[in-house]
């Protein structure tokens, strides 16, 4: 944007594209004032230990949305590896549970994406079939039942503490780290970019797009696998109705973060903003003892707002 | 719409004009759509043959079906020949001619210059977003096209 | 070249309908296991009970042909019947009642609608406007009874019946069957499939898109209000949680019957013959003692491999195609 300072003219778009960030800061103030105990340590720790989780996946699905694709499955894979991860705990114990739940995981986004990558379906309709698919599993193998586990070392992972924060926020910030570094700063990262800009250009231009829309489904399978294994870490139980809300979770905080869902463009960088805002909107809501209908109903909007907003802004930047 | 046949694609301007009522009259769309074939001479297998399996040549033609169905008094074409065989360019040109004919104006946008000057009547230079001038006449050469242009 | 052509005629009809043709291979021999599964009085009632997902099919099915996901229908389901069992309770009558709930899915209807035209929204941004919708719809239901079940004070009468008998069967089959005309025979339904196919051209053809989006979501949102009418008037007490799951229902049928995900095309009919077969192959899952989980498996993979039959379809009718091309 060229002096957007010094153009009156220019303050309306950059208006729009920030407007979500500056709503957030503002309610924050307001949360700051009204709840001092918003801003004590505790609080604030508490916030990033619970977006934390989440957040791991959030950074695969940002990656997938680049690459203009999404991932409905990842709530179910999600809840499957919480389950298996808790039942090989107790069968097998820490090390070979946590390697295959990945494992499992990563199989489970291969198949997303030989559907999408190869097999060319549409990958909403694709991931509405695994997603429906591996939640069957997930309740098929548990009869509905929570799995608990004991594992000591498993539970050592979610009690590990440094100064109030988790094992999870540390977890996710090495994620990150490596997905900012994978986006940016490799061939592959460029790829994934370049396909989720323009499918066509990028084939004529020599980058294996197949191998792109394979491999962020594979990265997503794994990031939710992993995102289920710190989940269970703190609960020490695994349910197939668990983290039904991520895929959607991820979305939002992506766009929210300002990366486009015409793909090509963003980073994971931004969808920590998204994450983060998306936390403390919540955990603001709950101290000021907003009740659970109300939370969804403006969980709802806050949807619809950001994607309303950002279409805007898009359009502005197009024209 | 590639996925669409002929019939649809050169009826979807005028569908007042072939349904009754709320109705579509699937007869008398198939009899429009035959006669748009033979006057624009589109070489294609059957009428409900899918868009997308056209050449591009006679592709070109069936969207001219469509906005001549229209029977609209102004066209206005833009690159009209882009990516198209020779032969197909040629029967587009007298297509164009015999609307003018027929006493329709066509205002057609070009970035071939034996094209624009072959064709037009009036040629209106321009040049990011401004007219830059006016040529007719003895005026249409390719030396003071590029000369507006250029300017 | 006349072997080679009907060999893909033949594979051509069975990909379009080859998940239709499983699965009713599947019936076939529940049948010869179970003999009181293909009685006419297990099959009325299967029927029956999945007229109302059949219903908010017809409604996807608008909504996919025109380019687009409609997620909202399942909360739109609840949220009716919520509105029509409390107005009833609060002593309006129940023909005003049902007035009320239908009113209420326009409003939803119209607001996606609207909300997606605003932007010019492709498939990706009306998906998360209505599942952001569907959220707040369901926040909606969930509000005036916090989560419980309300009885109903329903007297005999209109509303009682709509939900009992032979009254949802023909209902559904009597909205599939005006909504294929207008799909099929009418300009409305024409220029939705226009829409659906490329929706910059059809704009360029003279089609007022935005207005025409809206109807869809509209009539989507309409006819989820009265499946949500018909389902509380079953039971005469409201669930805030009925509708849940209904879109993805919704969308396995449209996706089993065989019309594209791309949009463009489509039938309702196919919609209602996918929206029976799926019911009567879960019931026939019932029969065979695998339960409702094993049932989800099976569905997913189901949407997967009509999928995937419908693209290779293409592909050979491209193919094929190709051989023909002047």
């Amino acid at each position: 944007m060229k002096g957007f300072k010094r153009n009156g003219e220019r303050l309306g778009p950059f208006l729009l594209e920030n407007a979500v960030s500056m709503i957030m800061i503002a309610f924050m103030l307001f949360m700051v004032v009204r709840k001092p105990s918003f801003i004590r340590w505790e609080n604030i720790a508490n916030i990033i230990n619970e977006f934390a989780v989440y957040g791991i996946t959030a950074c695969a699905m940002t990656t997938a949305i680049i690459c203009a694709e999404f991932d409905l499955s990842a709530s179910s894979v999600f809840a499957w590896s919480t389950v298996l991860c808790c039942m090989l705990c107790n069968r097998f114990g820490f090390a070979p549970a946590v390697v295959l739940t990945l494992l499992c995981g990563a199989l489970f986004g291969a198949l997303n994406g030989v559907l999408v990558a190869l097999v060319r379906m549409p990958a909403f309709v694709a991931t509405l079939g695994t997603m429906t698919a591996i939640k069957g599993l997930a309740y098929v193998v548990t009869d509905a039942q929570p799995i608990n586990t004991t594992n000591e070392t498993l539970k050592a992972l979610g009690q590990f503490e440094v100064l109030g924060i988790g094992s999870a926020p540390m977890v996710f910030l090495a994620v990150l780290l490596v997905f900012a570094y994978f986006l940016k700063k490799t061939r592959f990262g460029r790829a994934i970019y370049a396909t989720g800009g323009n499918y066509e250009v990028a084939r004529l231009s020599g980058i294996n797009v197949k191998f792109s829309k394979f491999i962020i489904f594979v990265l997503l399978g794994s990031c939710a696998a992993l995102s289920g294994i710190m989940y269970t870490s703190r609960i020490l139980a695994g349910w197939a109705p668990y983290g039904s809300d991520l895929s959607l979770y991820c979305v939002a905080a992506t766009v929210i973060g300002g990366t486009s869902l015409a793909g090509g463009s963003g980073g994971v960088h931004r969808t920590v903003i998204g994450v983060l805002l998306m936390a403390i909107m919540f955990n603001a809501l709950t101290m000021l003892g907003v009740d659970g209908s109300m939370q969804k109903f403006i969980r709802g909007l806050v949807l619809i707002t950001v994607i309303m907003l950002d279409a805007f802004a898009n359009k502005r930047q197009r024209s | 719409m590639l996925d669409m046949d002929i019939v649809k694609n050169i009826t979807v301007t005028k569908l007042d004009a072939v349904s009754r009522g709320a109705f579509l009259r699937r007869r008398k769309e198939a009899f429009v759509a035959d006669e748009y074939v033979k006057k624009l001479d589109i070489r294609t297998p059957s009428i409900h043959q899918v868009l997308s399996n056209l050449s591009g040549g006679n592709q070109q033609k069936v969207v001219l079906a469509k906005w001549l169905f229209s029977e609209a008094d102004i066209l206005i074409l833009d690159e009209p020949t882009r990516g198209i065989d020779v032969g197909a360019k040629y029967e587009i040109y007298c297509l164009i001619n015999r609307l003018t004919e027929q006493g329709k104006a066509v205002i057609m946008i070009s970035s071939e210059l034996p094209e624009v000057l072959g064709m037009s009547d009036r040629i209106l230079v321009m040049h990011e977003g401004r007219i830059k001038g006016e040529l007719t006449g003895i005026d249409k050469t390719a030396e003071r096209v590029m000369q507006l242009a250029i300017d | 070249m006349r072997k080679y052509i009907n060999r893909d005629a033949l594979l051509n009809l069975m990909l379009s309908n080859g998940i239709l043709l499983v699965i009713v291979a599947l019936i076939l021999v529940t049948g010869a296991i179970e003999p009181n599964f293909l009685t006419w009085r297990n099959l009325v009632n299967v029927l029956r009970q999945n007229a109302v997902v059949g219903i908010v099919a017809c409604g996807m099915t608008y909504c996919i042909i025109g380019g687009a996901y409609d997620l909202s229908v399942g909360s739109v389901v609840s949220m009716s019947g919520v509105i029509a069992i409390l107005s009833i309770n609060a002593g309006v009558n129940e023909f005003l009642a049902i007035a009320y709930a239908l009113l209420a899915g326009l409003g939803v209807g119209i607001a996606n609608g609207s909300l997606i035209s605003l932007i010019n929204g492709r498939s990706g941004e009306a998906f998360i406007v209505t599942y952001g919708m569907q959220v707040v719809v369901a926040s909606i239901a969930l509000f005036p009874s916090n989560g419980l079940f309300i009885a109903g004070r329903v007297s005999e009468g209109f509303f009682k019946t709509i939900g009992r008998g032979y009254w949802p069967i023909g209902l559904f089959l009597a909205i599939a069957v005006a909504l294929e005309i207008i799909l099929q025979r009418t300009r409305f339904g024409r220029k939705m499939c226009f829409i659906g196919s490329n929706m910059d051209a059809a704009k360029m053809s003279g089609i007022r898109v935005k207005p025409h989006r809206v109807s869809f979501y509209a009539i989507s949102g309409v006819l989820a209000s009265f499946a949500g009418v018909l389902l509380c008037s079953r039971v005469t007490s409201s669930n805030p949680t009925a509708g849940v799951g209904f879109e993805m229902d919704a969308i396995a049928a449209v996706v089993v019957g065989g019309t594209s995900t791309n949009g463009g095309r489509g039938s309702i009919i196919r919609t209602l013959i996918g929206a029976i077969v799926i019911g009567v192959m879960g019931n026939a899952l019932n029969i065979l003692d695998i339960t409702a989980y094993h049932q989800q498996i099976v569905k997913g993979m189901l949407i997967i491999a009509a999928v995937a039959m419908d693209l290779w379809n293409k592909r050979i009718r491209a193919r094929r195609m190709a051989h023909e091309r002047v």
